[in-house]
């Protein structure tokens, strides 16, 4: 696996446009609060992702040059759409530390980058289904990066929110991560089948796919125990005492996380581009 | 002038992979780089075995997906329709090298960039045949417009089981193929 920068970058990328988006939404709900950890933790996971995507290039210090084909390219759309996501939840932070700008900025830039990140998560998984790697072309990368924004995100943002969201009804994040989850395993079942049908190099991937089937086994365990295992204090916060319902989101947290890191790591993996010989 | 591009008789290819090292001399290419690379495939089983050799490089294609994904637009398709990479505009990112159904782009480390063939323009605009062409023994190479090219040498096809659907890139190559390597039961030979 030689794309461990990439992997890095999107996992990053994504969970920090998640936690973008589980802020908005909270934030609409519960107008009083700040998550200015969440605001923190997402601007320094875009940075991060944005170094990684970075490290990745022969060239790093001609990176902007990525800005020149944003007509056809969708590798060139997504260094915009994630710059300037790292842009938004950079300064939507530093207002947290500084003071600075009135409630409505905020809110502006919380939809603003909640937008941005989608369309990135948009363009990054355009961009990989159009190349020549069978095992990344359908519907299931779609699936897979919007699961994990989503599930990811949601977990991550209650995670770093849980003191300020103590006494809040949760269920609508036990269900959105649940309801991630479920649908990315359910595009999975057929992605996986139809893998071994398709020409050489899908076959190749398919291959791989099958030696990894402990790591993939112990994903979906991670992903679906993580999001399982979430559900149950936040439909039973009131009368679970607070300690122990922490303690549990914690370790879904972090199975989840677990899970979907490792997801990423096989769908980088299982890489192989059509080639002469191999269609 | 029309679309320009290679015409490759395997019939008459040997598989001596002279095209290989002119065009990996003239690119002064190190070791684990091929612009232009043959590959020997084998076909069928006893008693009715059969080998061929296919000789491939950038097609120039007239839909390139290297062209379309690049980011910076180092890819890009050239006066005169050939597909050239600009070196200075290029980062090193290899989404060409993931774009190319055919492999063609390689990343050179050493430079943190990609290169590729690019047709020898320079020999080209001298008026003169890119090297592998030259080179060939057998003479089973031709560049030209690829139109004209169809026409010169008859029964040619673009579409061969070792390779992805023209559909998709709509490659500058024309093929004189053996019958054998239209074959699906087709496995690549280290040589």
């Amino acid at each position: 696996m030689h794309e461990s920068a990439l992997l890095i970058f999107s996992f990053c990328m994504q969970t920090a446009i998640g936690i973008m988006i589980f802020t908005t939404l909270t934030k609409q709900l519960h107008q009083d609060k700040e998550f200015k950890l969440a605001a923190t933790v997402a601007a320094v996971l875009s940075i991060i992702g944005v170094a990684a995507s970075l490290s990745h290039l022969g060239r790093p210090m001609s990176a902007l040059n990525s800005l020149g084909n944003l007509g056809s390219s969708w590798l060139s759309r997504e260094v915009l759409s994630a710059g300037t996501f790292m842009g938004i939840a950079v300064v939507y932070a530093l207002l947290h530390y500084y003071k600075a700008g009135g409630e409505s900025l905020k809110t502006a830039l919380r939809w603003a980058g909640s937008a941005v990140g989608l369309i990135t998560v948009f363009s990054m998984s355009k961009l990989y289904t159009t190349a020549s790697v069978p095992v990344w072309q359908g519907i299931n990368t779609f699936v897979d990066f919007y699961a994990t924004t989503l599930a990811v995100g949601a977990l991550v943002f209650l995670v770093l929110s849980l003191k300020e969201l103590q006494d809040v009804d949760k269920r609508i994040y036990g269900f959105s991560v649940l309801a991630a989850v479920v649908i990315q395993a359910a595009a999975a079942v057929p992605f996986a089948i139809g893998l071994g049908l398709e020409g050489m190099a899908a076959q190749a991937s398919a291959e791989i796919l099958r030696s990894m089937s402990t790591v993939i086994g112990l994903k979906w365990l991670l992903i679906l125990g993580g999001a399982g295992l979430f559900l149950w204090p936040s439909l039973q916060v009131a009368s679970v005492k607070a300690q122990s319902a922490s303690t549990i989101i914690y370790a879904a947290g972090v199975a989840l996380v677990c899970g979907q890191f490792i997801g990423r790591y096989v769908f980088y993996a299982a890489m192989i581009t059509m080639n002469i010989g191999l269609t | 002038m029309g679309k320009l591009g290679f015409y490759f008789d395997m019939t008459a290819c040997i598989g001596c992979r002279t095209c290989q090292i002119a065009c990996k001399d003239k690119n002064d290419l190190k070791v684990g780089i091929i612009f232009r690379q043959t590959r020997t495939f084998e076909t069928g089983a006893y008693p009715n075995p059969g080998v061929y050799h296919y000789s491939g490089t950038c097609n120039h294609c007239a839909n390139p997906k290297c062209v379309e994904g690049c980011p910076t637009g180092a890819m890009h398709v050239d006066a005169d329709g050939t597909v050239q990479h600009d070196k200075a505009k290029c980062i090193g990112c290899r989404y060409c090298t993931w774009a190319c159904p055919y492999g063609v782009p390689k990343f050179i480390k050493e430079v943190g960039k990609v290169s590729k063939c690019d047709a020898c323009k320079e020999q080209r605009d001298k008026g003169e045949n890119p090297v592998c062409v030259d080179a060939c023994p057998m003479r089973a190479l031709e560049w030209g417009d690829i139109e004209e090219l169809k026409m010169k040498h008859g029964d040619t096809v673009k579409d061969l089981p070792i390779l992805a659907n023209s559909a998709v890139t709509n490659p500058s190559v024309v093929i004189k193929p053996k019958a054998l390597a239209l074959q699906k039961d087709f496995r690549y030979k280290e040589v």
